[in-house]
């Protein structure tokens, strides 16, 4: 997944836009036909709940097999009110819409711990629950349907004619996509990627993963609803044979087609999927065999869908301009909090984990000092990583607690623990892959960003300009690490040790008081070790404090005030570099076999 | 006995029924999630199969059952290798997961329209091979092809289980769905294992078609509806759990029986509001596999 | 007996290895070793057939076996314990035993059970446990299940990855005797360790890795005495 290639809040692109409405507008008047205006209706429609599905699937990564249900929340509701209840349209359209919401809130909860198939089984069971009840409830008529649904009325009181109707659609569907590309463009669609690549990396920088999980919920079901809403009021009928679970596949299939992620795909996805009965009506028989082998080759030999496999081609690539310089902005590199207070930062006593039989951790104490860098050694399986899992909040600990700046730390979700200003790296790297570097620390920025989301979905003029502010502030943060050249690159392309470097700088991005850093120097080469040890100097002389667990002894023994040695989940020794060296216990830990037994096996 | 509780009877044997079909077609999600993370969407259609082939079989052709139900497991089961070359393979390529969905759901499109042209689009009355009439037991009337349904859904079911867990083949492809690169260095075929298993799992939903289509038609849209009951038997019962699944079919189908004989509107969204319930609470399914990765 | 020639494996993006050069001789204990990350385990899995093969060329015995399927070079004389064990613990030791025979099933199913015999005499603790989930298992005891299944089919090779990982000094000593055992049953083995001293003491022939290229290689011994790598992976 990419970010957009058009932002339209910069005024170039807003020529694309001028000539989009143009064409709009005279769409209808060209090709004046009642047939091909009702088509046209219909995609424009399609497009909007389409794109709303493309949110939740490209964007969040949450599949939907149940969207017929918000449209059918959206269309009765409007439908309903305005024949039963006499509710004029420009009533009882934002009514269907914020049910859909409702309605899309509620399906998020359910959805919010459930993954893979178990999400999918929610919104099939949803949608199921909708096809029935429109099917079996008095209310909504069952297949005999509601009839005499009204089209909306002009101010001069008479109904609109459908190429009036058309230009309202068209009009709401190109608002719905500069929404989206705004929205998408920034803040928002960076957190969703960030979501997708990895949850606990988002988490750990401080995202609110349940709360932007319902808020792409309810955006897609807002969508949904809006055509819903156009869709009752489109030839004044409308009964359950509509909101099948066919027509949640058939949603699914024009986002997956086009191209999920993507702001165009799911246009072109709904255009060929809806024009195929048209294009093969002599082929009555044989509609559905092309209908199925379109699905089918598409999604073999384009599995990003049309327009997703369009982006990677270089002729588009070209499209994308090349990202204007950013100067570095210092003041990022201010990182702590100025604290003077005394006593250690963070203190853990008696902590201990069980997953289960296995013991990962049985009763440490440790305490880390304001301002050190602390070392935390010990053989695979030791417990280091169990450790800094306890104190951020990824794991509940089944023993003894934890202390931070005097004051005890309750158990948590690791994105408060980000708040209280703890944050970490991790052991497998976790970036988020396919966005560029800069925008990696721009999603460790999150806490720090005060534009909240309307600024965003307007790109106000402060939205726009706070993320310049924050652009600059990132690239100082990847300058200070060494990777400022590859501020563009998807994350991905990152040589290894870069990859390090970056999830550093990200970390960085939150302004942590403590930094705990897991294996920074596993599978770096000697230049790059130099490289880290510098740079973990100077974060220490910023004012952050470090907790560094490795294995490369010379970077650790070199960098390290305290060192904390683990084995079998269990503290063995705790002293300084050279004390930790010479302890006998701590040899035999890492060397594993007597010196002198080894001897007599091999000689 | 009260019409209550004849009615209750009724509904029992009925819903044990229904769900073993339930639980049959479950265990075939079971045996293709553990082994490549993903499923037919289109395992509906294959149970459509069986029963309009089937029916072909014995009706048409006059085939004893027994042969005709042999042929139907037979074709299914070969179309599963075809299934798996053409949709699964192609796409399990793809780092995206969602590719299989989408294949496989074309895949149920295509078989439906050649249902159509093949058998026509109307139901088709599937004559019991245990006779139409009702057998009486005590003051309530059972079908005696309910009671077939539930001896040979259930049987296959467990026989499934027994293959896996005994003979050296299930072995190796539960070794396959644990651990798959383990499973490679053993010298176990990996990708033969996997078209194993969707052969395995076409011919159980293809076997369920024939089973059931005597108490409800045959007919070419028979298949969604109870693909996605299955799915959400396997789903409850926690995809990775053989008992789950059992539990998960049997409950969907009493449940349904049961309300419906307090209201036949109740009774087609009840599963799915049970569904939504017991997946709000316990996100991988009732007896599912809890998974705890490592960071 | 293995030969690599100009070896590049790739996982997308990311190079592991960039181009190795290493032999293996037969009835021989070849180390690699190397920080977190430096292509060790890539380096097995692509003997092995697990990784896929940008460039170079792998071969056993003069055959070339780059690019083929695992299972197809299990057959030919190679067996592969994976890091972290990797065992199937759902299932029974018996039938962990069973599955790495697969090979000779269900051929030769009285060899196979002759196999099994030898292997639960030599880890006595697994015939104790035969009938136990592979799970349930201490550490020490998986490992040697994992050592014991892969040497069910009779290699010629085998390939180790990281067995004293996680274990505690005691049951390493056992896995290093049964190691040395191996070899003087005429075993080729290629070990890779993280425990660089084990490794190296065993070792007649040692390489090691560094980002994905061979940075060292010499005897056991010699490396041993090299101040770079005591330095580095010794912790002198």
């Amino acid at each position: 997944m990419q970010l957009p290639i058009f932002a339209y809040s910069r005024p170039a692109n807003w020529t694309l836009v001028a000539s989009a409405v143009i064409v709009l507008a005279l769409l209808p008047i060209v090709f004046n036909d009642p047939f091909f205006i009702l088509v046209m209706q219909s995609l424009a429609y399609l497009f909007i709940v389409t794109l709303g599905l493309d949110i939740l699937v490209g964007w969040t990564g949450q599949i939907s097999l149940g969207h017929a249900g918000l449209y059918a929340v959206g269309a009765y509701t409007s439908a309903l009110t305005s024949t039963r209840f006499g509710l004029p349209f420009w009533l009882s359209a934002p009514l269907g819409v914020t049910l859909a919401g409702l309605f899309g809130a509620a399906l998020a909860i359910p959805s919010l711990r459930a993954r893979g198939p178990y999400l999918a089984m929610v919104t099939i069971a949803f949608g199921f629950m909708a096809e029935v009840t429109s099917n079996r409830w008095g209310l909504t008529g069952g297949p005999m349907g509601i009839m005499s649904i009204p089209a909306p009325t002009l101010p001069d009181g008479s109904e609109m004619t459908p190429m009036q109707y058309f230009w309202l659609i068209a009009g709401v569907a190109l608002i719905c996509h500069l929404f989206a590309a705004n929205m998408f463009r920034g803040r928002l669609g960076r957190t969703l990627l960030a979501l997708q690549s990895s949850e606990l990396a988002a988490q750990s920088v401080g995202i609110n993963v349940f709360r932007y999980k319902v808020l792409a919920f309810v955006i897609s079901s807002v969508y949904a609803g809006i055509g819903g809403v156009f869709f009752a009021h489109q030839n004044g009928f409308i009964n359950s044979d509509t909101f099948v679970f066919s027509l949640s596949v058939s949603l699914l299939t024009s986002v997956l087609m086009g191209g999920s992620g993507t702001l165009f795909g799911p246009l072109v996805g709904s255009v060929i999927l809806n024009l195929i009965p048209t294009v093969f009506a002599s082929l009555q028989e044989y509609q559905l065999y092309i209908y199925g082998g379109i699905i089918l080759v598409t999604i073999v030999f384009l599995p990003k869908g049309i327009v997703g496999s369009l982006r990677l081609m270089p002729a588009f690539r070209r499209l994308r301009r090349p990202p204007a310089a950013i100067t570095p902005d210092a003041s990022a590199l201010d990182f702590a909090s100025a604290s003077v207070e005394e006593g250690p930062i963070l203190a853990a006593q008696g902590l201990a984990k069980s997953f289960g039989g296995l013991r990962a951790l049985s009763g440490v104490d440790v305490s880390i000092k304001r301002g050190t860098v602390h070392g935390l050694i010990g053989p695979n399986g030791s417990g280091k990583s169990t450790f800094v899992n306890l104190v951020t909040g990824v794991y509940r600990s089944t023993a003894g607690r934890i202390t931070l700046g005097g004051k005890a730390l309750a158990p948590q979700g690791p994105h408060h623990i980000a708040r209280s200003g703890i944050t970490r790296t991790f052991q497998s790297i976790r970036l988020f892959g396919e966005i560029p570097v800069i925008d990696n620390v721009m999603v460790g920025f999150h806490l720090q960003l005060r534009c909240g989301f309307f600024a965003q979905l307007l790109q106000t003029r402060a939205a726009v300009a706070e993320e310049a502010v924050f652009r600059r502030k990132a690239m100082a943060l990847l300058e200070f690490v060494g990777i400022a050249d590859r501020a563009h690159d998807p994350a991905q392309n990152l040589s290894y040790g870069q990859q390090r470097l970056l999830e550093i700088a990200r970390a960085l991005a939150v302004r942590p008081q403590l930094l705990m850093l897991d294996e920074p120097a596993a599978g770096v080469n000697p230049t790059e070790l130099r490289h880290l040890a510098r740079i973990i100097r100077d974060i220490k002389g910023a004012g952050v404090t470090l907790l560094v667990i490795e294995h490369h002894m010379e970077l650790i023994m070199g960098i390290s005030d305290v060192i904390s040695v683990f084995d079998f989940g269990q503290k063995i020794a705790e002293g300084s570099a050279a004390a930790v060296r010479e302890d006998k216990k701590v040899i035999e830990a890492y060397l594993g076999v007597d010196e002198s037994e080894a001897v007599a096996i091999h000689d | 006995m009260s019409p209550f509780f004849i009615k209750l009877w009724q509904a029992l044997v009925s819903g044990l029924s229904i769900g073993s079909i339930y639980a049959l077609i479950a265990e075939g999600y079971y045996i293709t999630f553990i082994t490549t993370g993903a499923l037919n969407f289109g395992q509906g259609e294959f149970l459509m199969i069986g029963a309009l082939f089937g029916f072909t079989s014995y009706v048409t052709l006059g085939l004893p059952y027994a042969l005709a139900v042999f042929a139907a497991v037979l074709l299914t089961g070969a179309m599963g290798v075809v299934l798996e070359r053409g949709a699964i393979r192609p796409v399990m390529r793809h780092a995206l997961s969602l590719s299989w969905v989408l294949s496989t759901v074309a895949v149920s499109i295509i078989l439906k329209n050649a249902a159509v042209q093949l058998w026509g689009p109307e139901q088709i009355k599937f004559p019991s091979p245990f006779g139409e009439a009702v057998v009486q037991i005590g003051s309530a009337g059972i079908f005696p092809q309910e009671l077939f349904i539930i001896v040979a859904a259930l049987g296959t079911v467990f026989a499934v289980q027994v293959f896996l867990r005994r003979s050296l083949l299930g072995k190796a492809l539960i070794a396959v769905a644990f651990n798959r690169n383990a499973a490679a260095v053993m010298g176990i075929n990996v990708s033969r294992m996997v078209v194993l298993a969707f052969v395995l799992s076409s011919a159980l939903a293809g076997l369920g078609g024939i089973l059931i289509a005597p108490i409800t038609f045959a007919w070419a849209y028979m298949g969604t509806v109870p693909g996605i009951k299955a799915f959400a038997a396997a789903i409850i019962g926690g995809l990775e759990n053989p008992i789950g699944i059992l539990i998960g079919g049997l409950g969907i189908g009493l449940l349904e029986q049961l309300f419906g004989i307090i209201n036949s509107n109740l009774k087609e969204g009840i599963t799915f509001f049970f569904i939504l319930i017991v997946l709000a609470i316990s996100p991988t399914g009732l007896m599912g596999r809890r998974g705890i990765t490592k960071v | 007996m293995i030969s690599i020639e100009g070896l590049k494996v790739s996982y997308g993006h990311v190079e592991a290895l960039r181009g190795i050069n290493l032999e293996v001789r037969q009835g021989e204990i070849t180390a690699i070793i190397g920080s977190n990350g430096a292509g060790k385990t890539s380096t097995l899995m692509a003997i092995s057939g697990l990784a896929p093969i940008t460039a170079g060329q792998i071969r056993f015995e003069g055959q070339n076996i780059s690019g083929r399927p695992p299972h197809e070079i299990t057959r030919l004389g190679i067996t592969h314990i994976l890091e972290g064990r990797q065992l199937f613990s759902d299932q029974t030791v018996e039938d962990n035993l069973l599955l790495g025979g697969y090979t000779r099933l269900p051929r030769d199913r009285a060899r196979v059970a002759t196999l099994m015999e030898r292997e639960m005499a030599r880890f006595p603790i697994l015939r104790e446990r035969r009938a136990q989930l592979a799970g349930t298992l201490s550490g020490g005891e998986q490992q040697m299940l994992a050592i014991a299944r892969g040497l069910m089919c009779e290699p010629r090779l085998v390939l180790m990855d990281e067995p004293s990982m996680g274990l505690a000094p005691l049951i390493v000593k056992e896995i290093v005797s049964t190691i040395c055992t191996l070899r003087d049953e005429g075993v080729t083995i290629v070990l890779v360790e993280q425990m660089a001293a084990v490794a190296l003491r065993l070792a007649e022939r040692a390489y090691v890795l560094e980002n994905g290229r061979v940075k060292l290689f010499g005897s056991g011994a010699e490396l041993a005495r090299m101040p770079e790598v005591r330095h580095a992976y010794l912790g002198d």
